[in-house]
């Protein structure tokens, strides 16, 4: 079965990251099926974030970790969609640099498990920094819907113009919104970088800074089955070593680093014998011992790579620290924000007598329960972003601080939360929006809005208006008679924080209604009902 | 000069020269003319007791037929309230069985295509596959099309208005031959109520202006400017109260009723009276009157009313 490896893999991967491409940047949603979200429950370390914030452990997760425990990295090369992605640039470097000679390399490892404990510490003390930049299967998602979606998004949007003119109408525009510049930025400078290192150094990334391969590479470590060299087939021909884009075989001294290998299986391609395979750990075909010098090659230029790292890593450690301490501040403070200042004080008790509100803190999107545990469990894989159908989710920068950098918000200068759709808490696949049934989620408070009499078009321009009133879905905002005009009055308690008064108040530059942030998700009043005396009013006559 | 632009420009020559807009035409040399039977033409058609689609038969009968509004081979618009992501009986949106109904009479007088939209406050696609409206307008034959992109909007000159000098109108409407017009009465949290004239704020692209504009002014100027061919009052399910959206089903009474008539004005008049409100006190429907856009005054018109 050797021969087919490579096929198989390479057919697998493709499937896989078509797939959750086609997650990504599908604008009508219709492929939204069990059979394409597969691949998304599949990706290690968001099932892992679910695991360990939520203690359920996803079958996705069980399967990675089994198929690693029994064969090695096959998730890099086959189900890891920045794993093809940078195969793909590696194909690409192979058809316009020739083909590609790899030479093995000393392995980064300590400075790759360092940063991964730098991050696994910064998750525990609560900041994702790390992880939500370096996540592959987040960062590839970030990628499709940031960058690729876009050019979805704009070729549709024509083509609907084009037929529009024509008076067809069998395509229609989707609304679109482009990422923050900033978001922009930041995606297409680490694509950037990624294409770099991958473009010139093969798997690199997965060696070297991906929190998922450092994991997968401490369990390929103890795997049932690892590729070896078989001395009696090798004839030393080195074409294993110019093929591995791991850098992880050493031909000379036949000896293939498993723990980086990501089971491409180019190398048992290349081979003209079977000098390569797969071999049982505890087989009595022993590998070869590896060379008595190999432990011992910790020479000086080692040690300068050493001295580095340990810079490096320090960074790395100091800007998660100071994030995790800043997310505890933010954390804290953004607690405070619900015992309110000035105007918000009064609200609750009596009718507030001054309304001057102004926006603190992010909303988070339904099913997060608190913007705490958002922040602390969202990869930014924007998986909820690309799923949205009103596309009120947004990709956020800094608005929850560094340690929750990229994390989606609501954002209601766009659009507002559809008060009868649950679908975002139904797609997350780390467990930072858990899954709400239809009538949980009518009574989720994501914030409460806030009327700012002074900026209302009632107020300013003395004319009935009342789009804040019309558009909520539970009337919590109310048009009351004021001095012979109608003029809005909220009942918090009913707000679900939908942002749908916010998105239609026509006042600018300023809303005169805004959702305020709860950092802790309430749980909305159900809307009093009077029931109306006859329900039946067929009139006897007519009235007129 | 394409198809379009001819169009828009013929149209603004004729608003300019002060000319009745090419698309009533046909209904106005209708009114006032004695029918038949040598009374005076009906102005409205009132009916109540039956099915949406029932009523609609009993009313367009008493009119004298769909082929007095829709001659063969027009391209009729065909405009529900299809506003909210609602179910049929929460009474938001129009009644599709109406709507499926409407459709039929104008393939049955032979109309060459029929077209239905809104422009929804939320998710288009939402609001039209929940309100029942797509799928019962799509059986019936008609073409269902979104109302969602600004680019389908031109823009029109409102003479008469000093509020709104100019509003985006949507395209299809522009080009239509016969605009049947079908709100579903409603209470309404901005306008008070919601009937025919507010139903034309769904077939403009920016409302918020004509919220920051004074709303009532702004929906009878655009009536001023924009008459249906046919306005068809669904009151079957009206939502009394927390319109125009509602809360929930406790909203909303069973009422049976459909009015029919070609003068905004007189039905919105005739439907506040059904509501149970006096018309004089939905601003925008006084002024629409004072602007001698409709009659108001009931009594003078000729009403024929029909129980099922």
């Amino acid at each position: 079965m050797y021969p087919y490896l490579k096929k198989i893999r390479v057919g697998v991967s493709l499937i896989v990251f078509c797939a959750l491409l086609l997650l990504f940047v599908d604008i009508t949603n219709v492929t939204r099926v069990p059979l394409v979200e597969l691949p998304a429950s599949l990706q290690f370390l968001p099932a892992l974030m679910e695991t360990v914030r939520m203690g359920v452990v996803p079958a996705g997760l069980i399967a990675v970790f089994l198929l690693t425990l029994i064969a090695g990295r096959v998730y890099c090369s086959s189900i890891c969609p920045l794993g093809t992605l940078q195969d793909l640039v590696i194909a690409l470097s192979r058809k316009t640099r020739g083909p590609r000679k790899y030479r093995f390399h000393q392995a980064y490892t300590v400075l790759h498990y360092s940063f991964l404990a730098v991050m696994v510490a910064g998750a525990a003390a609560g900041s994702l920094v790390l992880i939500d930049l370096l996540d592959p299967y987040s960062f590839f998602g970030r990628i499709a819907f940031v960058l690729a979606r876009p050019g979805v998004v704009g070729a549709n949007n024509a083509a609907a113009w084009v037929f529009a003119q024509l008076h067809v109408f069998l395509l229609y525009a989707v609304p679109f919104h482009a990422a923050a510049p900033a978001v922009l930025i930041l995606t297409l400078s680490m694509l950037g970088v990624l294409v770099w290192m991958s473009y010139y150094h093969g798997r690199l990334f997965c060696n070297l800074l991906c929190p998922t391969g450092a994991m997968l590479s401490i369990l390929s470590r103890v795997s049932l089955f690892r590729l070896a060299f078989n001395n009696e087939e090798c004839r030393d021909c080195s074409l294993c070593e110019k093929v591995c884009k791991a850098e992880s075989i050493d031909y000379k001294k036949r000896t293939l680093d498993f723990s980086r290998c990501v089971s491409c299986f180019d190398c048992i391609d290349a081979c003209p014998a079977i000098g390569v395979e797969y071999r049982f750990r505890y087989s009595k075909k022993k590998d070869e011992p590896p060379p008595p010098d190999a432990k011992r090659a910790v020479n000086a230029k080692r040690r300068e790579m050493l001295r580095q790292s340990a810079g490096l890593v320090a960074a790395a450690a100091s800007v998660t620290a100071l994030t995790a301490a800043s997310s505890h501040s933010g954390s804290i403070a953004s607690a405070d924000g619900a015992t309110p200042s000035a105007g918000t004080v009064a609200a609750g008790t009596a009718p507030p007598e001054v309304y001057s509100y102004t926006r603190r803190g992010v909303v988070t999107p339904p099913g997060s329960r608190s913007a705490a545990h958002f922040t602390t469990s969202c990869t930014s894989c924007y998986l909820c972003v690309s799923a949205c159908p009103s596309q009120v989710i947004a990709p956020s920068f800094l608005e929850y601080g560094l340690a929750g950098i990229l994390q989606p918000k609501m954002d209601y200068s766009q659009a507002y939360c559809a008060y009868e759709c649950t679908v975002c808490t139904s797609v997350c696949p780390s467990g930072a929006l858990l899954p709400l049934a239809l009538p949980e989620k009518k009574e989720t408070q994501l914030g409460r809005a806030k009327f700012n009499k002074d900026d209302c078009i009632v107020i300013t321009k003395k004319t009935d208006c009342g789009a804040c009133s019309e558009h909520c879905p539970t009337k919590a905002v109310q048009m009351v008679k004021t001095d012979g005009l109608f003029l809005p009055k909220m009942t918090e308690d009913l707000c679900v924080g939908c942002g749908a008064c916010e998105h239609a108040c026509p006042t600018r530059p300023n809303k005169a209604i805004f959702v305020q942030a709860s950092p802790v998700h309430g749980k909305a009043q159900k809307p009093v009902q009077k029931k109306i005396e006859e329900k039946k009013e067929i009139p006897v006559e007519f009235p007129f | 000069m394409n198809r379009k632009d001819f169009f828009k420009k013929s149209m603004l020559a004729a608003i300019a020269a002060g000319a009745a807009p090419a698309w009533t035409r046909y209904a106005e040399a209708f009114a006032g003319l004695p029918t038949s039977s040598g009374q005076s033409a009906i102005d409205l058609v009132a009916v109540k007791g039956g099915e949406p689609d029932v009523m609609f038969d009993k009313a367009i009968e008493a009119l004298g037929g769909i082929a007095k509004f829709v001659s063969k081979g027009s391209k009729v618009v065909v405009k529900p309230n299809i506003g909210w992501d609602v179910s049929p009986e929460r009474g938001a949106n129009t009644n599709p069985k109406l709507v499926s109904q409407i459709v039929k009479h104008c393939f049955a007088a032979g109309a060459k295509q029929v077209t239905v939209f809104d422009h929804t406050c939320d998710d288009w696609k939402s609001c039209y596959a929940s309100s029942g409206i797509e799928r019962a307008a799509k059986d019936a034959g008609a073409r269902v099309v979104p109302g969602n992109t600004e680019s389908y909007y031109q823009k029109v000159t409102l003479s008469n208005s000093t509020r709104m000098p100019n509003t985006k109108v949507h395209e299809l409407i522009l080009d239509s031959d016969v605009f049947i017009n079908v709100p579903v009465l409603k209470n309404h949290g901005s306008a008070k109520l919601t009937v025919t004239m507010k139903n034309l704020m769904g077939i403009v692209w920016d409302r918020g202006e004509w919220h920051r504009n004074d709303l009532h002014q702004c929906i009878a100027d655009f009536a001023a400017f924009k008459k249906p061919t046919l306005n068809v009052v669904d009151a079957y399910t009206v939502m009394k109260k927390n319109g125009p959206r509602g809360v929930s089903a406790e909203d909303i009474v069973t009422m049976k009723s459909l009015l029919v008539s070609t003068d905004m004005v007189a039905a919105d008049a005739a439907a506040t009276k059904l509501f149970g409100w006096e018309p004089t006190d939905i601003r925008h429907i006084k002024i629409a009157a004072d602007q001698k856009v409709g009659r108001i005054d009931l009594q003078s018109l000729n009403i024929k009313r029909i129980s099922i």
